[in-house]
């Protein structure tokens, strides 16, 4: 009941369309009912009609009213219809609409632990279920129950007795239903649990294809693919056997009450205590219960789909954005260039810390590259800056403030960031580097791709910088994504730049070029404050200074001299190449 | 049109005699339904009329038998429908999921991923919603039609004709909306598949949308998508909104017709009360087919879309099929030989020219060059993902294309810089290469790459679960896990394509002094841009714009100006 509630909340401005769906459904479902009775008066009027030619006008008048019912009919209908399945289009929209809104609230670490083929099941195959519901089912299901009284109340006027008699069998179909319901709703989500599997399965094989085929493993692969295919398929026999039992079981409930009808409405017409007139709306009357209960029966099953789906929905709706705008933000400091300062910070991914009180001081417009063995934290280190991630404990600060009073916004907006794996859009060249500068013009573009030595690879390109990138476009190396990428965080200027590995992909003549050009911008600005995380020691030596990540701990950090000379962590690492190459 | 459905026809073949039993099922359910109706006629012309309870109380009987064995027929039907239906949509999966492996790797570089994961998904679900609540209603009001058409014939003609006048105005009413819905729909369709493929990107790019602070435009991206799909469904409520009440309102007509002119036969003797009652029931049992069907077909419009992305997929041609002789290698000693190797993708520029080496067994062939030399190329030429369009690669002396491929890459181990990791344990995904290893063989290999120190250091060790983004393992850890599982594999030959671009030096002296002793016997190539990675190899290749420029080892390559001494040059000028 929480879930449908919260769903019907999405019809938000719109609530007028679920007030006319229902007074229309109700005149509906009068109409409907109204017509046997007025067929019942006919066949009455027929029977007692005898002799005479010509047509009698009581029947003519009794046919005339059946048209304007139907008429009634047909509008009452008409507008259900077109109102309840807006409303049903506005709720899909508006829940579309704040799943997008969550998902660019969420942060890092829900992406860490979730699927994209999941997340975009949910937003599409999810949100369709509750359409379908809210737009039919909903109000078919009202239709269902508003027919079952108003035809109780039209029986028992008609004849109390034989009402009684006739609709005891009744109470049974509400029991039938909540078993149904209760029984059916956990399968569903299994089943959407097991789909989400086949997903997954489907994501990494088409992702992975190489690694599959690298190391032959198809047949292995197929297998488990099958299994979970084969998953889906047992649980939806399930639900399958479960409906097949219970949805044709409440059409058998009016049924036992026809049959009722004819023993005891039957005998009551041969003893002369009922006439046939209204044996035969008594008959029509319950005729016109089997459509709604077997559409009740569906409805059931439609309606726990959609809360099933509902609930996924909900889930992620739930999901709490670490990274939150603060109450009061305080403005970054108007300066060219921004100090940072990591104080006794600690973070990791949930496991074990991966930051265990880490402090760093840099000054403005500081070139510092971060070193460190394999799994050190580096990363982690950068990604606190732009608020990625929120450290455990100890605070970031940026211009003296920290990063959890900023505006999430300006923060992100003053910081450049090249991840250590790209990502590209399908969008043009150019639109992929202005990606962090919309209204960049022509010529910034060029510069940046230029500083980061990928313009002319660009105009080697069949359209140049008009030129689609990705799967719909030009196959680009790993190489020059990583130079696309560089070129995208210098477009917008950021008065910090956080490189992370930003180069491994590239051959040394060119990584000499763009450190080359780097080091102008470095320089000649020297009003930028710039990270580094890097392998090679020519990257390195383009720093101020050097912070040497060990345990989750700056074990070092000074310029290479000082470090060189020290015979700690540093020594040890880039000693030897240093000797190597000498 | 109908082309995929009766393609689908061809996986029901294994169900044929269950499908046979439940339209026998079908049918029986079908005129029992229709011939309820008769029960109540007769009750009425023969019990209550003629006063006769023991009519009553047979037809009561009759009655109650009836919707005992339509209970139970549904219950048949509903699962058995569903039991074959799910076995044709397992075998449709399989089939296609396998289809997919055979297919060539240029096919995965031209379509976007999200299309092909979206066939699997969405568009078999597509099809299993319309076997949950179609196919049976289909083939049951199909029947159901056919059966009160008869019944209403059979009972009175005149009349039966006479409410057949409605049929014609119905014909065209359907026509016209099935024309108009269709296009109303498939624009749905579309709009839909959009939003997916602008989620898909988005959703995997967000941690650049988000580092570059463009989730409004992203928002913008998406708001207008999804309006695009709500006015698209908007426009088919609006034509169901006329539709479906329209033949609630023909219904009714056909029920006034009943009453005037059943009315009028009655009082003339030419027809009975039961007959008209009959026809009341079976003007409703009528239309509501007709309206379900209706419902049914905008379904079915979809699902037939579906189905054919679902075969356009099946029938791509599995690029490369190995020739039905093709050679399965047992064993490999790792002669390599590149004679004369040309190559290009189909409608692109040559990206290899006259390519042509020879690595004997056990050497160390490493590749240098700027990138998009062509480096990674040779290598997926060596695996045999793609052909060479002009001359030949030999492995031991044989021909590649005549060559199963699978065969060829049993025996060898290929690290890539885009590490991928499945789903599982990180000892599943080092054992990924040799299902039979032991724990102790996975530790040793994490040993040999120096992945084990920290894999032991997270709580679960070996058995700590990674996924799509790796779950807490950085880029680095990534890539020495996948190390790990190509040396498991214990592959004649070894491929490392940048395997260590992000891992840190002291990792990688560890790596290299670990190799020299399990590259032993081995043929290895190495493609690297870290020069000090390469130095040990028995030769150098350099690649430029997809022709070798020079060969050698390292000190004959350093010892006179060659472009590898620049590159050596650019690399440790400090």
């Amino acid at each position: 009941m929480k879930t449908f509630l919260r769903i019907m909340a999405f019809a938000k401005g719109n609530r007028w369309l679920l007030v006319v769906g229902l007074v229309c459904a109700a005149g509906y479902t009068g109409a409907t009912l109204a017509i046997p009775e007025i067929v019942g008066r006919g066949v009455d009027r027929v029977r007692e009609f005898d002799g005479g030619f010509g047509l009698d006008s009581t029947l003519v008048w009794l046919t005339a009213a059946l048209l304007g019912v139907a008429a009634l009919r047909f509008l009452f209908s008409g507008v259900r219809r077109y109102t309840t399945n807006n409303l049903s289009h506005v709720i899909e929209y508006n829940m579309r609409r704040a799943f997008f809104r969550r998902e660019l609230d969420l942060s890092h670490s829900f992406y860490d632990r979730s699927s994209t083929g999941e997340l975009v099941s949910r937003a599409t195959n999810d949100l369709r279920v509750i359409r379908f519901f809210t737009g039919w089912g909903m109000f078919q299901m009202f239709i269902s129950v508003l027919t079952l009284v108003v035809v109780s109340v039209i029986l028992f006027v008609k004849n109390p007795a034989l009402a009684a008699i006739v609709l005891s069998p009744m109470p049974i179909l509400a029991f039938a239903a909540w078993r149904f319901a209760s029984k059916v709703h956990p399968i569903f989500k299994r089943i959407q649990g097991r789909l989400a599997d086949v997903t997954t399965s489907v994501q990494e094989n088409v992702s992975g294809i190489r690694v599959v085929k690298s190391f032959s493993r198809e047949p292995f692969e197929r297998d488990r693919f099958g299994g979970r295919a084969e998953g889906v398929m047992n649980e939806t026999l399930a639900a399958r056997g479960l409906r097949a039992f219970y949805i044709p079981g409440m059409t058998f409930i009016p049924a036992v009450s026809v049959a009722l009808l004819v023993f005891f409405g039957g005998r009551a017409v041969i003893e002369g205590s009922l006439s046939l007139g209204d044996f035969v709306a008594f008959q029509l009357y319950l005729m016109q219960l089997v459509w709604p209960m077997q559409g009740f029966g569906i409805v059931v099953d439609q309606g726990q789909r959609a809360l099933a789906a509902g609930e996924r929905t909900f889930e992620v709706l739930d999901e709490d954005p670490e990274v939150k705008k603060p109450e009061n933000p305080i403005p970054l400091p108007d300066t060219p260039s921004l100090g940072v300062e990591f104080e006794n910070v600690s973070f990791g991914y949930g496991g074990d810390e991966v930051l265990r009180g880490a402090s760093l001081s840099v000054e403005p417009g500081e070139t510092v590259a971060v070193v460190g063995a394999t799994g050190s934290g580096k990363s982690s280190l950068l990604s606190l800056v732009p608020r990625f991630y929120d450290p455990t404990s100890g605070s970031v600060k940026l211009g003296g403030v920290d990063t959890r009073d900023l505006d999430p916004a300006e923060l992100r907006r003053s910081v450049g960031v090249v991840p250590q794996e790209t990502f590209l859009f399908s969008e043009k060249v150019r639109d992929n580097i202005a990606f962090g500068k919309p209204d960049a013009t022509d010529e910034e573009i060029e510069r940046a791709a230029k500083i980061s030595g990928v313009h002319e690879q660009i105009m080697g390109f069949p359209e140049g910088y008009d030129t689609m990138v990705g799967e719909w476009g030009i196959t680009l190396s790993g190489g020059q994504k990583q130079r696309i990428a560089i070129a995208r965080a210098l477009v917008k200027d950021p008065r910090t730049l956080l490189l992370d590995d930003a180069t491994s992909s590239v051959d040394a003549e060119t990584e000499k070029q763009i450190q080359a050009a780097l080091s102008e911008t470095l320089s000649d600005a020297s009003s930028r404050t710039t990270f580094i995380v890097a392998h090679r020691l020519s990257t390195i030596l383009l720093a101020d200074r050097i912070a040497v990540l060990d345990e989750g701990r700056i074990a070092e950090f000074g310029t290479h001299d000082e470090l060189s000379k020290r015979g700690g962590v540093y020594a040890e690492m880039y000693g030897s190449e240093r000797r190597e190459s000498a | 049109m109908k082309f995929p459905l009766l393609r689908l026809l061809s996986f029901t073949g294994p169900y044929k005699r269950r499908l046979a039993a439940l339209a026998l099922v079908t049918t029986t359910l079908t005129a029992l339904m229709v011939g309820e109706s008769f029960i109540i006629g007769y009750t009425i012309d023969e019990g209550l009329t003629a006063g006769n309870m023991n009519v009553v109380y047979l037809a009561v009987g009759i009655y109650a038998v009836v919707h005992l064995t339509v209970w139970g027929l549904s219950y048949v039907e509903t699962f058995g429908t569903g039991w074959v239906g799910q076995r044709v949509i397992l075998d449709l999966r399989n089939h296609l999921f396998a289809h997919l492996q055979s297919l060539s790797l240029q096919y995965y570089s031209e379509q976007k991923a999200g299309w092909i994961i979206s066939r699997l998904t969405n568009d078999i679900e597509n099809f299993n919603n319309l076997l949950n609540d179609g196919v049976q209603n289909l083939v049951r009001n199909g029947l159901m039609l056919i059966g009160v058409v008869l019944a209403m014939l059979i009972v009175d003609w005149r009349l039966a004709l006479a409410t057949m006048a409605v049929i014609p105005v119905m014909a065209v009413a359907t026509a016209i909306y099935r024309r108009k819905s269709m296009r109303a729909f498939r624009r749905a369709r579309q709009a839909i598949a959009e939003i997916a493929a602008y989620l898909q990107e988005n959703v995997s790019g967000m941690r650049v949308v988000q580092a570059f602070t463009r989730e409004s435009h992203a928002m913008h991206g998406f708001d207008g998508r999804n309006m695009d799909y709500r006015k698209a469904n908007q426009r088919t409520t609006t034509l169901s909104a006329v539709y479906f009440p329209g033949v609630e309102f023909l219904a009714a007509i056909g029920l006034a017709i009943i009453l005037l002119y059943g009315g009028y036969l009655v009082t003339q003797g030419q027809t009975t009360i039961g007959s008209m009652v009959i026809f009341v029931s079976l003007i409703n049992m009528a239309f509501q087919p007709i309206q379900q069907l209706s419902q049914l077909y905008s379904d079915l419009q979809s699902v037939i879309a579906s189905l054919e992305k679902v075969f356009s997929v099946i029938d791509t041609e599995s690029d490369r099929a190995d020739d039905p002789d093709a050679k399965s290698l047992e064993r490999l000693s790792g002669d390599i030989e590149f004679d004369g190797v040309d190559f290009g993708y189909a409608g692109g520029d040559g990206i290899l020219s006259d390519v042509g080496f020879r690595i004997r067994p056990g050497e160390t062939l490493a590749i240098v060059g700027e990138t998009g030399a062509g480096k990674s190329t040779i290598v997926k030429l060596l695996s045999r993902f793609y052909d060479p369009t002009g001359g030949v690669i030999r492995v031991d002396g044989e021909d590649l294309r005549n060559v199963r491929g699978s065969s060829l890459r049993r025996h060898m181990g290929v690290v890539l810089q885009d590490t991928f990791l499945f789903t599982g344990t990180i000892e599943e995904n080092i054992r990924y290469g040799r299902p039979d290893a032991t724990r102790e063989d996975i530790e040793d290999a994490a040993r040999a790459v120096g992945a084990d120190e920290f894999i032991k250091r997270f709580p679960n060790g070996y058995d700590t679960e990674v996924g799509e983004r790796g779950g807490g393992l950085s880029v680095g850890e990534r890539q020495l896990v996948s190390f790990a599982r190509a040396l498991l594999a214990e592959p004649s030959i070894l491929v490392l394509d940048e395997a260590t671009s992000s891992v840190d030096l002291a990792t990688e002296a560890r790596i290299e002094k670990a190799l020299e002793a399990l590259l032993e016997g081995r043929t290895s190539i190495v493609i690297a841009h870290r020069l000090s990675t390469i130095r040990r190899a028995d030769r150098i290749l350099v690649l430029s714009n997809g022709s070798i420029i020079e060969q050698g080892s390292h000190d004959e390559l350093l010892s006179r100006p060659s472009a590898y001494r620049r590159l050596h040059e650019a690399q440790f000028a400090a």
